[in-house]
């Protein structure tokens, strides 16, 4: 029996470090955004339980976004609002600041909040003073934190200082966050040139369902709209359920952009609940090279494969804490992996095929035609299932071209010696060609 | 690649460019006059057979170290034949291979002065040159204005997708409408900034600094995007030095400066230069010009550029 009780709290300092350390700036912003975003799709939640489910709301044409998120990223000054419905005070003291959830503790309404602390690492990612400010019908609250101060605070348990605020009109709610005194890393990220397009870029491809139908979304005063991916009409499609996780998945051909199949858009697409979690992905995490699928190379950018995870309990799914990548080890995704493979191969055998050692059998002009009018990728992945047929090879040319150099001066040798001097080069080549034939072959 | 303008206009009569090449001078005059050694620099350019930027760097700099890049094994024996100065050194490299070779550690002036529209190599040599560069380098980039041969005769979505398949990220704040055959020198311009300030964000010794966005055309629209890596102190002193002696750069947004082409006679001149630097507003040659048709904008330009636009005359050598 223990007579002693050794210390083993955690230290604030390394847990903020542990818990920002993980994730990519990004990443950190598009945290913050899905508290948003899962406020604006609260009224809707309860309709959305399957791939199905997420196709018929899409398709809904009363549901129309309600809710603008503004992101401003300026000097030392990270700001973010939103007119959602707000958290009340009494949901801020006792669950938003609370890192992670209970054991047992699920909110029904709740699509891509999950682990209970990706607003916290975001914020804590950022920088040293935090404003956060809720309005809500039923009151709201204001935080004003300073984490390097609560970080030296001793005192247990954790806990944030907030004030409450007076209830407002329901056109009134929202919440908006202000972060200043950014860390040197943040600022230096937020200032290289890249990092606005790269932010713009990643929420149109993670929320391209979102901001379709509940959300817009701006940064720095522009609007972000959403990518549409489009796969070929004639494409394979396959499901199955694992407990309260619905997958559906697709693999066909994407759609060319100017001529050319776009590495940006090719590989597999992983959606949890609507959200990307990892985009144009060709690496053995997907299953290429090893995992049932060859070493992605150029000749497969037309493939295109998406896969839509779905549950109401959105800890089910198999996204990482931080919803930028995939836990390898869940048993549905191991599971996924194995019909991604299966799904995948016809497409990439054909792609194969493409290319014989007479040159390439279907022009990339061609790919498109030969799998039919494209539809989206959410469209196919609610589909019934299917198999990509792979169209038939063009028959065996009875013909081939034949071209060689030869030195001018040996060819108007043969044409002096035929007397014939209008003759062209490849005149010359068809003569001797024949000539061969007749003679050494014995063909007419 | 697009015929240079030098290939099919004489050398010695691009106005515009000639006025880019003394604005550059002129900028890194006021280098010098906020306390750099401007002229212990070296001078790295690529002179071709003209050397017409060494030329006035070393008369109005007094710079003598100076190497010219000649990536082209045909040109190299005429380029040396054609060096004006013993001191300057005719490189057989290319931009990319001789700064991945370089190990001097004299402060440089860096003028890559491409002929050819914008491509990866060019992307790739700022980010090689952004680990080269010490504090007080300087760093300037010429690039043909218009759609690369590739995309020249595509459509716009066309040009878009090439630009972002070929140049990645740093072509993200180009639009659609950038890329407009018209507009494309706005395209350049974004995207050597953004490389620009993408390349030099991880150094932590100092600050990539913009000092020069200018475009200009004698037949076909180039756009020259350069600066200096400095500390804070340096770029204090520097950009306020430019703000007197070159009002018209922007040193502190993204903002290019068009030198204008104004095509004018000898006479016109003379009333352009009276115009311009009468203390009143309506001067005489002010009224005779508004009289002849110019306007403002075309005085404006004549204003900033006055000391930089050159007068060719005949001459018997």
């Amino acid at each position: 029996m223990a007579e002693l009780k050794a210390d083993a709290r955690p230290e604030k300092r390394l847990f903020i470090s542990l818990l920002t350390r993980d994730i990519p700036l990004v990443a950190a912003f598009l945290d913050l955004l899905d508290n948003s975003i899962n406020a604006a799709v609260e009224p809707v939640s309860p309709r959305l339980k399957t791939a199905v489910d997420y196709m018929t709301v899409f398709e809904d044409a009363d549901i129309k976004p309600t809710v603008d998120i503004s992101l401003t990223l300026s000097k030392g000054r990270v700001d973010i609002s939103d007119n959602a419905f707000g958290i009340s005070a009494e949901t801020a003291v006792e669950h938003v600041f609370k890192f992670g959830r209970a054991e047992g503790e699920h909110h029904e309404a709740d699509r891509l909040s999950v682990y209970g602390i990706g607003l916290k690492r975001a914020m804590f990612k950022l920088g040293n003073k935090i404003r956060m400010r809720s309005d809500h019908v039923d009151g709201g609250f204001d935080l004003d934190l300073d984490v390097s101060v609560w970080a030296k605070d001793e005192t247990q348990p954790w806990t944030f200082d907030i004030t409450p605020r007076a209830p407002v009109a329901k056109e009134a709610t929202g919440t908006s966050i202000t972060v200043t005194e950014l860390y040197d890393e943040v600022t230096r990220r937020l200032d290289d040139g890249l990092f606005s397009s790269q932010l713009e870029a990643a929420i149109s491809r993670t929320y391209a369902y979102y901001l379709a139908k509940f959300v817009s979304v701006s940064v720095n005063g522009k609007n972000v709209e959403g990518v549409s991916i489009q796969i070929g009409g004639n494409h394979t499609a396959e499901s199955f359920d694992l407990g309260d996780v619905t997958c559906a998945i697709t693999a066909g051909i994407g759609t060319p952009e100017a001529g050319v199949f776009r590495d940006r858009s090719s590989g597999w697409f992983v959606f949890c609940n609507g959200r990307a979690v990892i985009s144009a992905d060709k690496s053995p995490l997907t299953g290429w090279g090893g995992g049932g699928l060859p070493i992605f190379q150029p000749k497969h950018r037309p493939f295109l494969g998406t896969v839509f995870f779905v549950s109401e309990n959105a800890e089910h799914l198999p996204w990482t804490t931080t919803k930028s990548a995939i836990n390898e080890d869940s048993e549905v995704w191991q599971l996924a992996k194995r019909h991604m493979a299966a799904t995948g191969r016809t497409v990439v055998s054909f792609l194969d095929g493409r290319y014989t050692d007479e040159g390439t059998e279907v022009a990339s002009k061609d790919l498109q035609a030969v799998t039919s009018a494209p539809v989206s990728v959410l469209k196919a992945a609610v589909t019934e299932k299917r198999t990509f047929v792979a169209p038939k090879a063009a028959p065996v040319p009875t013909t081939v071209r034949i071209q060689y150099d030869a030195q001018v001066s040996q060819i108007k040798s043969i044409k002096d010696y035929l007397k014939r001097p209008s003759m062209s080069g490849s005149d010359v080549g068809r003569h001797t060609f024949n000539y061969f034939l007749r003679n050494e072959v014995g063909e007419e | 690649m697009p015929r240079s303008t030098g290939k099919f206009i004489s050398y010695d009569l691009r106005p515009a460019k000639q006025s880019e090449r003394m604005i550059l001078v002129d900028l890194l005059k006021a280098g010098g006059d906020s306390g750099l050694p401007i002229r212990d620099y070296r001078y790295v350019g690529m002179g071709a057979n003209r050397f017409y930027d060494f030329l006035l760097i070393h008369r109005y700099l007094g710079i003598t170290r100076m190497i010219s890049l000649e990536h082209d094994e045909k040109f190299v024996n005429r380029a040396r034949f054609n060096v004006p100065y013993k001191f300057i050194e005719v490189e057989n490299s290319t931009a990319a291979d001789f700064i991945a070779e370089d190990t001097s550690i004299t402060p440089s002036v860096y003028w890559l002065d491409y002929d050819g529209g914008i491509g990866s190599h060019i992307i790739g040599d700022i980010t090689s040159l952004s680990n080269r560069l010490k504090l007080g380098d300087f760093c300037f980039v010429t690039v043909f204005g218009g759609p690369p041969k590739v995309i020249d005769r595509a459509n716009d979505a066309d040009r878009l997708v090439w630009l972002q398949d070929s140049l990645g990220d740093v072509s993200g704040t180009v639009s659609i409408e950038d890329v407009e055959r018209a507009n494309f020198p706005d395209a350049v311009h974004k995207i050597l900034m953004t490389t620009f300030q993408n390349v030099f964000a991880p150094r932590m010794d100092g600050k990539f600094i913009p000092l020069l966005q200018v475009e200009y055309s004698d037949s076909m629209p180039m756009v020259t995007v350069g600066g200096a890596f400095l500390s804070e102190g340096q770029a204090v002193g520097i950009r306020s030095k430019i703000k007197s002696v070159l009002p018209f750069l922007e040193t502190a947004e993204q903002k290019l400066y068009e030198i204008r082409s104004l095509h004018l006679t000898e006479r016109e001149r003379q009333l352009f230069d009276g115009a311009v630097t009468a203390t009143g507003r309506r001067s005489k040659e002010h009224n005779k010009l508004k009289e002849l048709g110019f306007k403002d904008a075309e005085l404006g330009a004549y204003k900033d550029l006055l000391r930089y636009l050159p007068r060719y005359v005949e001459a018997i050598v």
